[in-house]
């Protein structure tokens, strides 16, 4: 019985559970998960916000070798993605290599007490980039296989808005560590290594490694499908995932990394740079807030529309961000565009896609995607870098606003033409 | 009787999780409340450094002297300072001023401190001749770099300025020049005039850092770095201008006749060396030092540079070294316990 369905999309399973009055909150499963990535945000975010000046003050490094570090922080994570979404697959135990990934990230925490270089530290961050590139697909697959088809966007929702709170908490309580206790940095990686770890128990201890509803569902001795290579081809050629990748790959092409727009911004008006830290913030409360608004109306709506129209928020953010308003009307608009534009794409394509996968190749889908996805980004920021120094800022916003308006209009070809349903 | 047996096997196994959980919980948890807690008291107890505006212990600034940041772990650990050039190691005369880099001349300095409690915040504090504070003013990021014109006219600092995470990083970093006389900011040097072969150059992505002023005048070298490439850069103050030269130069600092620059050269991603450069004929020496060298260079004279380096392997208390100008000699101790000197004569 299971084998039978084991490679048909999540999104024509919706006979597994249908009652309506159970859906209503997200499972259990979600929560607990969005619990998990919370309390590591937490932990992981009040490190962010310390670490650049424990690496310039108290280890001494320069612009470049920042630069360096910043940049360590950022590829390492896409590279451990592929593999671990495979072998989550392969293993059939998507829990256990989220749980490694969980892991590595929370023994590195203590570790940074001890750090006294800055290569030390930098080798550090890596581990902890390796750890977040490990967990993420496999974890974003048990939120799909803990999810009625109906209500992947609903549920990616909850549990990126819980993700994001923790982004919003790490920060603050940063800060008032050191408010309480000025200069004490191992005070701040004290509280981050018992948030990691707390983190870390939530998903080992209290999340089942499987969902309930299919345990049920299956007989208990049943062994849960492997992943083969002959599942991997069958990925690739999936048309509705392939095309939902491409898609998502064409969009990111032409969307401008926040980073830049938040250069534009200070760029505007240099006071900005004192309250740099809060932009941040607001973004996040932006985005918590849209989170789950956003993943109802994906279901009811089309998911890939949604995501489409996530990329109009973001062509709305250019225009703010080249146009003629004041400094504060800018942020602030700036902010809740980039915040809904965020809620409508992140968690969205994660649903997005994973509707069109078959569970047995369904992280290892998932991983391909946000590959596919930090790739564009890549190649974006570059072409972004290129164009701004060529022609200036504005030019170079509109240009990129050009491009996505036009790939804007492809997709919606695409996914008009092929969503007869609301399902995927 | 199979259902019931599994059934109460699996109950105990969730029970048993559970516990577990709010046994990690409240460790974890416990744990990092009574840590902040200890250090809190141990904070108040020992009475914390404050980082006074004004130096109650009154440093010598008598004669020709060497300023410094103190790093002996001590008490004074990040106060300035002072030994005569003429007996750099003496036991320095203290004061209470703390900076994360001072620089000073005959008629003034600038002290550039962190404000710890805030993260994002500088204070640029401009000196009077004693290491009084005569202006103070607030710029964002962390201290980096500080200087002061030779004539005490002019200061500058660098501070990175830091994004978060949700912008993935970025870092920038904000350079401005201060007028040591109105005690005003003239703004981030980034908006000064760009040229390169005499055309004006417009990047989005451009940094500035380490400025060095020439002795009299108006005119300053610092680096600009664009995409990966950094370039020396010579710039005028009065005409808000910052031509690109194409010399790999990276921290600049002009010696006191301000015929050779001493600058910081990337030997890898993350190691420099230090070499000087004649102006008039653009020769360059490689300045000795034990290990890779990540500091804005001060002339000791105009045979001499001195640099900060921290112990091997890293850590807070580094030391100041000199070094001969020409590369002709090694690199030896000059003040044990020290960062950021400052030459007065």
């Amino acid at each position: 019985m299971y084998v039978s369905i084991r490679n048909l999309p999540l999104g024509r399973r919706s006979s597994v559970r249908t009652d309506p009055r159970a859906r209503r909150a997200a499972p259990r499963v979600v929560v607990l998960l969005g619990l998990t990535s919370l309390l590591t945000d937490v932990s992981s975010e009040m490190l962010t916000a310390v670490l650049p000046v424990f690496l310039v003050l108290q280890l001494g490094l320069s612009p470049a070798q920042f630069g360096l570090v910043d940049g360590l922080y950022r590829g390492v994570s896409v590279v451990s993605r592929l593999g671990a979404g495979v072998v989550s697959d392969r293993l059939g135990r998507p829990k256990l290599v989220a749980s490694a990934g969980y892991a590595l990230s929370a023994v590195t925490r203590p570790l940074l007490l001890v750090a006294s270089t800055a290569v030390g530290v930098a080798g550090l961050i890596s581990v902890d980039r390796v750890g977040k590139g490990i967990r993420t697909s496999p974890r974003d697959a048990m939120i799909a296989a803990a999810s009625h088809p109906e209500d992947l966007g609903w549920n990616f929702g909850v549990h990126r808005a819980l993700d994001t709170i923790g982004a919003m908490i790490g920060p603050l309580m940063a800060f008032g560590i050191l408010l309480l206790l000025p200069g004490d940095y191992d005070a701040v990686f004290v509280v981050s290594t018992a948030f990691a770890f707390l983190g870390l128990a939530v998903l080992v201890l209290l999340v089942p490694a499987r969902n309930p509803v299919e345990s049920a569902a299956v007989p208990l001795v049943a062994a849960p499908p492997r992943l083969t290579g002959a599942d991997l081809r069958a990925l690739l050629q999936l048309r509705p995932f392939v095309r939902r990748v491409g898609l998502a790959g064409l969009l990111t092409v032409f969307t401008v990394s926040d980073a830049f727009v938040f250069l534009a911004l200070l760029d505007r008006d240099e006071d900005l740079a004192r309250v740099f830290p809060l932009l941040a913030v607001g973004l996040a409360l932006a985005y918590t807030v849209f989170a789950l608004p956003v993943g109802r109306l994906a279901d009811r709506w089309g998911r890939m529309r949604v995501y489409l129209a996530g990329h109009v928020a973001l062509l709305a953010v250019y225009a703010v961000v080249v146009g003629p308003l004041g400094t504060v009307s800018t942020v602030v608009l700036a902010l809740l565009l980039l915040g809904l534009y965020y809620a409508a794409t992140d968690g969205v394509l994660a649903a997005a896609v994973s509707s069109t996968l078959p569970e047995v190749s369904r992280a290892s889908g998932l991983s391909l995607a946000a590959t596919v996805v930090a790739f564009a980004g890549f190649v974006s920021s570059l072409g972004f870098g290129i164009l701004s120094g060529r022609l200036g800022a504005n030019p170079a916003y509109l240009l990129m606003g050009g491009g996505l308006a036009l790939a804007l209009g492809v997709a919606a070809r695409a996914v008009w033409r092929t969503s007869t349903s609301v399902a995927g | 009787m199979a259902h019931l047996d599994l059934g109460g096997r699996l109950m105990t196994a969730t029970r048993v999780r559970l516990v577990t959980f709010v046994v990690v919980a409240v460790l974890t948890m416990g744990g990092a409340l009574g840590y902040l807690l200890l250090a809190a008291r141990g904070a108040s107890t020992v009475k914390a450094p404050t980082s006074a505006t004004s130096p109650s212990a009154a440093p010598d600034t008598r004669g020709d002297y060497i300023a410094f940041r103190r790093t002996v772990a001590d008490q004074g650990y990040g106060t300035v300072g002072t030994v005569p050039l003429a007996d750099p190691g003496a036991t320095p005369s203290r004061s209470d001023l703390q900076c994360e880099r001072v620089h000073m001349s005959r008629r003034g300095g600038i002290c550039l401190q962190v404000d710890r409690s805030a993260v994002t915040t500088a204070r640029v504090l401009l000196l009077g001749p004693d290491l009084s504070v005569r202006y103070s003013l607030a710029t964002p990021g962390i201290p980096n770099r500080a200087r002061v014109s030779p004539d005490g006219r002019w200061a500058a600092t660098t501070t990175f300025v830091v994004g978060h995470s949700y912008s993935q990083g970025g870092f920038s970093t904000q350079t401005e020049i201060y007028d040591m006389e109105s005690g005003t900011s003239l703004g981030n040097v980034e908006k000064f005039s760009f040229t390169r072969h005499a055309r004006p150059f417009h990047a989005k992505d451009i940094n500035v850092w380490g400025v060095t002023f020439a002795p009299g005048g108006t005119s300053f070298y610092a680096t600009v770095m664009t995409g990966s490439t950094r370039h020396l850069a010579k710039g005028d103050i009065r005409d808000r201008t910052l031509a690109l030269l194409d010399v790999a130069a990276e921290c600049p600092s002009l010696s006191p006749s301000g015929k050779l620059l001493a600058y910081k050269s990337a030997t890898g991603p993350t190691t420099w060396e230090v070499k000087v450069r004649t102006l008039a004929d653009g020769r360059e020496r490689v300045v000795q030092s034990p290990r890779s060298v990540d500091d804005q260079i001060e002339w000791l004279d105009e045979g001499h540079v001195m640099f900060g380096l921290a112990p091997v392997g890293g850590g807070a208390t580094s030391d100041v070294w000199v070094s001969p100008s020409d590369g002709s000699g090694p690199a030896e101790v000059l003040i044990p316990g020290a960062w950021s000197p400052a030459v007065v004569r």
